[in-house]
């Protein structure tokens, strides 16, 4: 069934043409609309969902094949943090492992289903990463992609201004703390306000997923 | 454009190998992450990105939310998982995200600052 492929990929073009044209705003991520519309559109025609996953399957491969690409903006962004690369080190460390833990807390204290308190896991790595790892923890793939989106765009949305009404207004620290906790999405925010604070969260964004993804799998248990 | 196209050929290619070798050697690591590594490895040993690869990456990270979409989608199958605790959700995403951003800005101001003192 090309018609499904086609149909995201067309979703997608329109949704990134509105993200252009609104200056990359984060209400207007071109994840949003094509997901909405699908959703939508399974959900009310009852239609058959497995079809829509069997013709999409290659997308996974982009996917993966994404997630190797990522070594070009780790290696670029190193430029802009290494200057304080003990300081950029632990505080993407420790911003990671505070979301997390506080990801799970209330999970385990409310007693959530097992599947879903590791699908939170991943929360703030981006979503190939987070589809690439949350399985061998025994999360969900899917539940983990749109945790993961979500807390992006929150991040992107919420994060700048509470850290500016925090005192926070050097661009290193707030595209840290936009990479590490918002991974993707809240870096394409940094890079949308200054080149610097871009960097600095490429940087966040990619050291963070690859050091849960390797240490995830390894810390679970 | 084919530049692109060829870059990310390269990347695909380096994703099998980084399979391949995930499997032969029984690595306890996703074959991605590998390929990661090693392509991180390469640059940092060459000191500079070939165009190649550059347009490739630029050109996977582009669609990056385009390639979400069908995990996105597939949540429908899942919706007595999320319904099950709508509250742990909602809280992993707000208040642990924003505990996730005080907590990286604060401690790289903590350190740095602490250096130039």
């Amino acid at each position: 069934m090309i018609i499904w492929p086609a149909l995201t990929i067309a979703l997608f073009l329109i949704a990134d043409r509105l993200y252009e044209r609104l200056g990359h705003r984060a209400y207007a991520h071109p994840i949003l609309l094509p997901s909405v519309v699908l959703i939508g559109w399974f959900s009310l025609m009852d239609a058959d969902l497995s079809a829509y996953q069997a013709a999409t399957n290659g997308f996974g491969l982009l996917l993966a094949a994404a997630v190797v690409g990522l070594a070009v903006p780790l290696y670029r962004s190193w430029g802009a943090v290494k200057a304080n690369k003990r300081a950029v080190l632990a505080a993407v460390a420790g911003g990671s492992v505070a979301g997390v833990l506080s990801a799970l807390a209330p999970a385990v204290i409310l007693h959530a289903p097992p599947e879903l308190v590791a699908s939170l896991g991943t929360k703030s790595i981006t979503t190939p990463l987070a589809v690439t790892v949350v399985g061998s923890i025994g999360g969900v793939p899917s539940v983990a992609a749109a945790v993961v989106v979500v807390t992006g765009l929150f991040a992107a949305l919420v994060g700048p201004w509470l850290l500016r009404a925090f005192g926070v207004d050097d661009d290193v620290a707030t595209g840290l703390a936009l990479g590490t906790a918002g991974h993707a999405i809240g870096t394409a925010e940094a890079v949308r306000r200054s080149d610097t604070m871009g960097a600095a969260a490429a940087f966040a964004m990619t050291v963070n997923g690859l050091a849960t993804a390797v240490l995830l799998p390894l810390v679970w248990g | 454009m084919v530049r692109s196209l060829v870059g990310v050929f390269i990347l695909v290619a380096l994703l099998y190998g980084a399979t391949f070798v995930v499997r032969a050697l029984a690595l306890p690591l996703p074959a991605p992450i590998l390929g990661l590594l090693v392509l991180t490895a390469f640059l940092v040993l060459r000191r500079g990105v070939p165009p190649i690869i550059e347009a490739g990456s630029r050109a996977l990270i582009r669609i990056f939310p385009l390639l979400f979409v069908p995990p996105i989608v597939a949540l429908l199958a899942h919706k007595a998982l999320v319904l099950s605790a709508p509250l742990v959700l909602l809280l992993a995403v707000s208040v642990s995200t924003i505990i996730g951003l005080l907590v990286t800005a604060f401690l790289y101001r903590a350190l740095a600052r602490g250096k130039e003192a």
